[in-house]
């Protein structure tokens, strides 16, 4: 069972970001605070030049906050090479983030290099197996995937070395419905299994609220909102959330899913031919 | 008759031996009323838009006819729907941008087909044109004619293009994807625009989507499409709120919504979509499919109706008949 | 990754070319070889395919052993300025900050120094030596490998996969050689065959101007300077050298080509 208890994952102070160029400067994030336990996930919702990629290079250690702390696990991260980032992250667009000139076996065990040949292997094929991935497609390259697939093997990335934090950057945005689910699907499950803490940067509220125990709504680099899930989708309070939430708003498809959770946790659709 | 009618429209690779890769697709709309197509990748739905565009790529054939507005002819083959192209049959993809010569101004570009065509004069369609995108929420349409495509923003070109596509009045308007390059806040208001816009002038709407939420929202009528075949067709309120094909029950239930369930999981549909191109006839879903029967690997299923939908799926009409 | 008809006829003159040279400088004998007898000799006299220059050394001989210099020179200056320019081009890409400006720089400046004075300043220094050519024609060629290089360092490097590199703790050298150069390479080659050409053309025409090599190398472009002067009474002289170095140019420019098409923008590859 994951660990949700009282230990801080993720905390953001007071973080400002400000870029200058030869011409500009740009507030990538103004006076940002949140902070997230262990085992739990936060949905960062917002729309193009809100600020949320920078949140997630932050988070990442790939940039240092102007002003303010950033800590993951108890430190400040860092890139440091030769050692793997505490916090991992999912991309967007699948194909992109893996080497298409390397197999997925040594993408996959890229922050595994402590072990050795052997041991990375088997770690890879363990976790390649957990994702859903034929193990016996581990010397395949990156264009032999779709999709959802390269997405799942990225997941697996991401988590083979237990990383603590899982950072998803619009991880489902690129795939269709379906896959969407299953994705989605995946990563409750694992994080059931292995207990990491979540952030999960998406434009679409809906699928926020598949995953989110929070809700932090940010807007030109400033959060407009901080809540939990459930208050925050029942009403939220900041007026450019509830444009959000209207703008999602599909009658005459809410409410009316039915579904059914056939024990394992996937769950299937019990189709009745009523 | 007015509106829009395709008969057993079909679009087929090569010789044209074995099953179409799309179709036959049947559908008609009233003047007015929006049509959503909606399907996952490999469904068909870009071939099926360019079957009506008549641009089909090379080693593709049409099949089928298309009938549009007032017209009393019935196009049968690529060139002539293509020849409507810019007068009965208006475009908006995907990247609005892709709409524009970036050299030129929007104002010169907007009056430009109709002026080439000869449908209308310059001074007609310039001011068809400052109309139009004041319907389209520009108030100061003549700066914005002057505009150049690079000062646009998203929001502002796909509106642009919208009102250049309308410009020769067509009687079909064909919309692919025309809202997923822009921000969720301004999605709403672009759809909304064109519906309103298409029903105060008779055109019909058929958006190609993804999104059933937007579909759901916008289209009197409902297609679902899988593996190149219409799987479902009816009223969009009936189909959504009763769904009976068990790929269109699936593709609700793995479609995010805001509700009141809170952080609960989705249902996914096991499996991969099939190729479009397949020599053996039988019902495409039938890998994926949670109520398949031995039948179904035999033949393709035909589209049937049933309680005001049509579906193509006879394990489920069989067992509507049987109540 | 399709073989085209510019590969495989520029592949063919290439290949041409070199079997050219090497048959000719059996029939032809040895280019410094003098024979009195039959100076500025028509092409077709006994004993001299392709006639004779002023100094009765044989043409045939002469150009033969002339292609086979002028492929080594054009090897050799597309390896260097390769070799520097890649390196730069990397360098300047992945670091950023002072060095890339300090880097980028200097190849503007290198890119404003017309070549041929620099070669004549440097031509009053250097001494008659292959070394030393290459040298200076990659000095002039470096530039372009350095900006392509450059340019896809810094597409590659907001890529995914070179920031997931970095999370998982790879350190610099690592990612170059494994996530940056790889996607480079297609290009790069591609660059390498066309500049093979323009390395060729420098050659000899320095040569030509005696600023190149003189002999005892044998350089198509000195025979062509001979050629030169008697170009009313001796045609052959000046022509078959030019003929060669044309063919070979050609050849070149052909297979940049259709190295083009064959790599192609090749979504599967990352490239394009």
């Amino acid at each position: 069972m994951s660990e949700r208890g009282q230990a801080v994952a993720v905390e953001l102070v007071d973080v400002t970001r400000v870029y200058h160029s030869s011409r500009t400067v740009v507030r990538a994030l103004d006076g940002v605070s949140f902070s997230l336990r262990a085992g739990e996930t936060l949905a960062v919702i917002g729309e193009s030049g809100s600020g949320k990629s920078t949140l997630t290079r932050l988070i990442a250690g790939l940039e240092r906050p102007t002003t303010g702390r950033v800590t993951v696990a108890g430190q400040t991260p860092r890139i440091r090479p030769g050692t793997v980032a505490t916090a991992q992250v999912v991309f967007q667009d699948p194909a992109g983030s893996l080497n298409p000139h390397r197999s997925i076996l040594k993408s996959v065990g890229e922050p595994l290099r402590k072990l050795d040949r052997a041991q990375r292997r088997a770690t890879v094929v363990e976790m390649l197996g957990r994702v859903g991935i034929d193990p016996a497609r581990i010397s395949d390259r990156p264009w032999r995937f779709s999709g959802g697939q390269l997405q799942r093997v990225a997941i697996a990335r991401a988590l083979v070395a237990r990383s603590r934090v899982l950072l998803c950057d619009e991880p489902t945005s690129a795939l269709d419905v379906s896959v969407q689910a299953q994705i989605l699907g995946l990563l409750r499950d694992l994080q059931q299994e292995i207990g990491f803490s979540c952030i999960f940067v998406t434009h679409d509220l809906a699928v926020a609220q598949v995953v989110a125990d929070h809700v932090l709504v940010l807007r030109h680099g400033q959060v407009r909102e901080a809540a939990d899930a459930e208050r925050f989708f029942s009403g939220p309070k900041d007026p450019y959330s509830r444009a959000l939430l209207e703008a999602m708003a599909s009658a005459p498809l809410d409410g009316r899913l039915q579904r059914g959770d056939n024990g394992n946790g996937h769950t299937v659709e019990r189709i009745s031919a009523t | 008759m007015n509106g829009l009618s395709v008969s057993d429209l079909t679009v087929v690779r090569g010789s044209g031996a074995g099953p179409p890769a799309i179709g036959p697709i049947s559908l008609s709309a009233e003047p007015g009323k929006a049509v959503g197509i909606v399907g996952e990748t490999g469904a068909g739905k870009t071939l099926t838009l360019r079957a009506l565009m008549g641009l089909l790529p090379a080693g593709f054939q049409l099949g089928g006819s298309v009938h549009l507005g007032n017209d009393e002819h019935v196009y049968r083959t690529e060139e002539e729907l293509r020849r409507q192209l810019g007068r009965a049959i208006g475009v908006v993809l995907q990247n609005p941008f892709t709409a524009f010569d970036p050299l030129k101004s929007v104002g010169s570009q907007i009056v430009e087909g109709v002026v080439r065509r000869r449908l209308t004069s310059r001074s007609a369609a310039r001011a068809r044109a400052v109309e139009l995108l004041e319907q389209m929420g520009f108030t100061h349409a003549d700066d914005v004619m002057r505009l150049f495509p690079s000062q646009l923003s998203g929001g502002m070109a796909q509106r642009i293009a919208i009102a250049m596509a309308l410009m020769p009045h067509p009687a079909v308007l064909l919309a692919d994807e025309p809202t997923s390059a822009l921000d969720a806040t301004l999605r709403l208001g672009v759809l909304e625009l064109i519906c309103r816009f298409t029903a105060a002038t008779g055109a019909v709407l058929v958006i190609i989507s993804h999104d059933l939420r937007l579909i759901g929202r916008f289209c009197d009528t409902i297609v679902v499409m899988y593996g190149g075949r219409v799987v479902e067709a009816g009223p969009a309120k009936e189909l959504l709120e009763h769904p009976r094909h068990p790929y269109t029950r699936a593709l609700i239930a793995c479609t995010p919504t805001i509700g009141a369930r809170g952080k609960q999981p989705l249902a996914s549909i096991p499996g991969s979509p099939p190729s479009l191109f397949q020599s053996e006839h039988r019902c495409r879903f039938a890998p994926r499919c949670p109520l398949v029967e031995d039948a179904c690997w035999l033949e393709e299923p035909p589209l049937v109706p049933l309680s005001g939908v049509r579906v193509a799926c006879p394990v489920v009409s069989r067992e509507a008949v049987h109540r | 990754m399709k073989v085209s008809g510019s590969l495989v006829a520029g592949g063919g003159i290439l290949v041409f070319m070199v079997v050219f040279s090497i048959v000719g400088s059996i029939v032809g004998g040895s280019p410094a070889k003098q024979d009195f007898a039959s100076i500025l000799a028509r092409p077709g006299t006994a004993g001299h395919l392709l006639g004779t220059d002023p100094l009765g050394r044989d043409v045939l001989a002469w150009v033969s052993m002339g292609i086979r210099t002028s492929l080594e020179v054009a090897l050799g200056v597309v390896c260097l300025s390769a070799l520097v320019g890649c390196t730069i081009g990397v360098v300047a890409g992945f670091t950023r900050g002072w060095l890339d400006v300090v880097l980028m720089r200097l190849a503007d400046i290198q890119l404003s120094i017309p070549p041929l004075p620099l070669f004549i300043a440097a031509s009053a220094v250097v001494v008659n030596s292959m070394t030393t050519l290459i040298i200076l024609v990659s000095i002039v060629g470096w530039v372009p490998y350095a900006r392509l290089t450059r340019a896809r360092v810094l597409s590659q490097r907001e890529r995914g996969y070179v920031m997931a590199a970095r999370l998982a703790g790879r350190r610099r050298p690592a990612i170059i050689f494994l996530h940056i150069l790889p996607g480079i390479r297609t290009e790069a080659i591609v660059l390498a065959s066309l500049q093979a050409g323009v390395a060729l053309l420098w050659e000899a025409g320095l040569s030509f101007l005696g600023l190149g090599l003189q002999p005892p190398y044998v350089s198509l472009g000195f025979l062509m300077s001979e050629g030169k002067e008697v170009l009313a009474q001796a045609w052959w002289v000046a022509t078959f050298p030019g003929v060669a170095l044309a063919l070979l140019v050609v050849g070149f420019n052909l297979t940049g080509d259709g190295m083009r098409d064959f790599f192609g923008s090749d979504v599967a590859t990352g490239n394009g």
